[in-house]
C-alpha cells in the first residue's frame, strides 16, 4: 500500500465526522405552505400550512457547516418554496456540537447496520398468480387465451398494492470508561425520529442529495431525518448514565451480555441486572452481533449487551469499552 | 413443452418470490426475475424426447403458451427486484434478452423435435447450456489456485442462455457478452432448424 493510500485510509478511519445540527429559532408568518432551509450537506424542510395572518414560531434543526451560497457566513438560506408569507430565522440557540470534542473513544465506533426489511408478495398477488397459471394450464392448447392471461396477470402484478416494507431500526448506547460519556446512536432506513428542541448528528450512508431534516408542523412539531433508501443516523450525547464496569452495572437491566477482557478472551454471562455485579460466564450464551464487536481497541476490557426493546420492538444495544482506548494512552 | 414441464418450471419460478422471506437468507439481492429467467429458459430448451406416434398430432407450437404461463411470475419477480432497488434498466434488459432466448430456444427445442429430437441440438444444448456450466463449475472448484478455468470452457459457461441468465442475478450485472450470447443463441436456432430438416415427414411436439 503507498504512503499516500495508508494516510487517506487513516483519515477515513480516524476522521470520520458526523454532521452536527444546532438549533434554531424560526419565525413564520402565514400563509406559508413550505420552507427549505439549506443547510450544509442536509437541507431542512418544514412540513405544514400556515394559514394567511397566522403567526407560527418553532425550533427546527439546521446542519452547520460552510454557508451556503447567497447567504451571510455561518447562516442557512431560507428560501419559502410556497406561499406570499415570511420566515425569519434566529442565530442558533443551542450550536451544532463539536465532533472532535467528543472522547476518541466514542468517535472511532463503527455505526450499526440497518437495512429495510422489505416484504415479499402479499396474498393477493399469489392468489393472483395461481389464478392465472390454472386458467392458462386448464387450457392449454390455445394460444392465444395463453398469451393474454399471461400478460393480464403481468400487468396486474404491477397494478395491485404492494406492502409497505417494515421498518427496521436500532439502537446502540456506547459508553466510554475514560471519560465515562455515552452517546446514543440511532438507526433507521428511510426515516427517522429525532428528539426535538437538541442539537446532535446526523449521518446518512450513501451521503446523498436526496437526505433532509424534516419538521412537521401537524401535531407536533415533530423532527425526523428523512431520505428514501437510505441508511439514516442520529448520534446525540446521553451525558454520564452510569459505568458498566464488571464490579457494578449503574446503566440499566441487559438482557445478554458478553464480556471480553484485556487478553481478549471472550465469554457469555446471560441476564445482567441494574446494580448488580456481572454474572459468572455461562455456556451457550450465543453470539453478539459481528458488527458490535468489530473494530474494536486491544488491551481493554470490553463489554457488550442487549437491553430490553425500545419502542415497536427496536433492538437496543449497549457498547462499553472499559479504558482509555488505542491512541488515547498517555 | 408439456403442460407436466410448464408447470413445473412456473412452480420453481415462483418459489423463490412466494418463499421470500426464507429465499432472502440465502439469495439476498440476487434478481429474482434473473432466477425465474434461468429456471424458463432451462426447461423451455431442454430438448423434447423423441415421440414418433406424437408427430402426425398437432404441430403447434407450445413455447408461446409457456411464455404466457412465465410472464405473469416474471412481473412479479420484477416489482420484487425494483422494491429491492435493482436498476430499472437493468431490468428492461434482462427481461426483453430472456424473452427473445425464450422465443429462440423454444422455436429451436421445437423443430428439433420435428426431426425426432436428441440430434444435433441436443448435443448443442448440452455443450452451451447445462453441460458448459457444470464442467466451468466443476473445474472452477477443483482448480487449485484462483486461476480461470480452461478458457473454452470458461467462454461456453459465460456465453450460453443459462451463464448469462446467472450472470444477470447481480444487482449490478457486469455488461453481458452480447455478441457471444447471440452467436449462442444462433448456434442452437440452427442446430434445431438442422435437426428439422433431417426428417422430412414433419410431425409435432407435445
Amino acid at each position: 500500500m503507498s504512503p499516500a493510500a495508508l494516510a487517506c485510509v487513516v483519515a477515513l478511519a480516524w476522521g470520520a465526522p458526523q454532521d452536527g445540527y444546532g438549533v434554531h429559532e424560526l419565525r413564520l408568518e402565514g400563509p406559508l405552505g413550505a420552507v427549505v432551509l439549506e443547510g450544509s450537506g442536509w437541507r431542512t424542510s418544514v412540513v405544514g400550512e400556515v394559514g394567511p395572518g397566522e403567526v407560527c414560531t418553532l425550533v427546527v434543526p439546521i446542519v452547520a457547516g460552510d454557508a451556503p451560497r447567497g447567504a451571510a457566513p455561518g447562516a442557512p438560506l431560507l428560501s419559502p418554496a410556497d406561499g406570499a408569507g415570511d420566515a425569519v430565522l434566529t442565530p442558533a440557540i443551542a450550536a451544532a456540537p463539536e465532533w472532535d470534542a467528543l472522547p476518541a473513544g466514542l468517535r472511532r465506533r463503527t455505526l450499526p447496520p440497518v437495512a429495510a426489511r422489505l416484504p415479499g408478495p402479499g396474498a393477493a398477488h399469489l392468489a393472483l398468480l395461481c389464478a392465472v397459471a390454472v386458467l392458462i394450464l386448464a387450457a392449454w392448447r390455445r394460444t392465444p387465451a395463453a398469451l393474454a392471461l399471461g400478460l393480464a396477470g403481468a400487468l396486474a402484478c404491477f397494478v395491485l398494492p404492494q406492502r409497505p416494507p417494515q421498518p427496521s431500526a436500532v439502537e446502540v448506547l456506547e459508553g466510554d470508561g475514560a471519560s465515562g460519556r455515552w452517546l446514543v446512536v440511532r438507526g433507521a432506513v428511510g426515516t427517522l425520529e429525532l428528539s426535538p428542541d437538541r442539537p446532535g448528528w446526523c449521518e446518512s450512508i450513501p451521503a446523498s442529495a436526496k437526505r433532509r431534516l424534516e419538521v412537521t408542523l401537524d401535531g407536533g412539531p415533530h423532527w425526523a431525518l428523512e431520505g428514501e433508501g437510505l441508511a439514516l443516523y442520529s448520534l446525540a450525547e446521553a451525558g454520564r448514565l452510569g459505568r458498566l464496569d464488571p464490579e457494578r452495572n449503574e446503566l440499566a437491566d441487559l438482557a445478554s451480555v458478553w464480556r471480553r477482557d484485556g487478553a481478549g478472551r471472550w465469554s457469555a454471562h446471560g441476564p445482567w441486572g441494574h446494580d448488580e455485579a456481572l454474572p459468572a460466564a455461562v455456556e451457550g450464551g450465543g453470539e453478539p452481533p459481528g458488527w458490535l464487536v468489530s473494530v474494536l481497541p486491544q488491551g481493554v476490557g470490553i463489554t457488550v449487551g442487549r437491553a430490553e426493546a425500545g419502542a415497536a420492538g427496536t433492538p437496543r444495544w449497549v457498547r462499553w469499552i472499559e479504558g482509555p482506548s488505542f491512541g488515547e494512552r498517555r | 413443452m408439456s403442460r407436466s414441464e410448464a408447470a413445473l418450471a412456473w412452480v420453481l419460478s415462483v418459489a423463490p418470490c412466494a418463499a421470500w422471506g426464507a429465499a432472502r437468507e440465502s439469495l439476498g439481492d440476487a434478481s429474482r426475475l434473473a432466477l425465474a429467467a434461468a429456471v424458463w429458459l432451462a426447461l423451455v430448451g431442454f430438448p423434447a424426447a423423441p415421440d414418433p406416434a406424437g408427430r402426425a398430432a398437432g404441430a403447434a407450437r407450445a413455447w408461446p403458451r409457456a411464455l404466457g404461463l412465465a410472464l405473469a411470475p416474471a412481473a412479479l419477480a420484477a416489482r420484487l427486484d425494483l422494491q429491492a432497488g435493482h436498476d430499472p434498466r437493468i431490468l428492461w434488459v434482462t427481461s426483453v434478452v430472456a424473452a427473445l432466448l425464450f422465443a429462440v430456444l423454444g422455436e429451436a427445442r421445437h423443430a428439433a423435435a420435428r426431426g425426432g429430437g436428441r440430434g444435433l441440438y441436443a448435443l448443442s444444448w448440452a455443450i452451451l447450456g447445462p453441460g458448459g456450466l457444470g464442467l466451468y463449475a466443476a473445474l472452477s472448484w477443483a482448480a487449485p489456485g484462483s486461476g480461470e478455468p480452461f478458457a473454452p470452457v470458461a467462454w461456453l459457461a459465460r456465453h450460453g442462455p443459462l451463464g448469462w441468465a446467472f450472470e444477470r442475478l447481480s444487482v449490478e450485472p457486469a455488461p453481458a457478452p452480447w455478441l457471444g450470447v447471440a452467436a449462442s443463441g444462433a448456434i442452437l436456432w440452427a442446430a434445431g432448424r438442422i435437426d428439422g430438416r433431417r426428417c422430412s415427414s414433419g410431425g409435432g411436439e407435445r
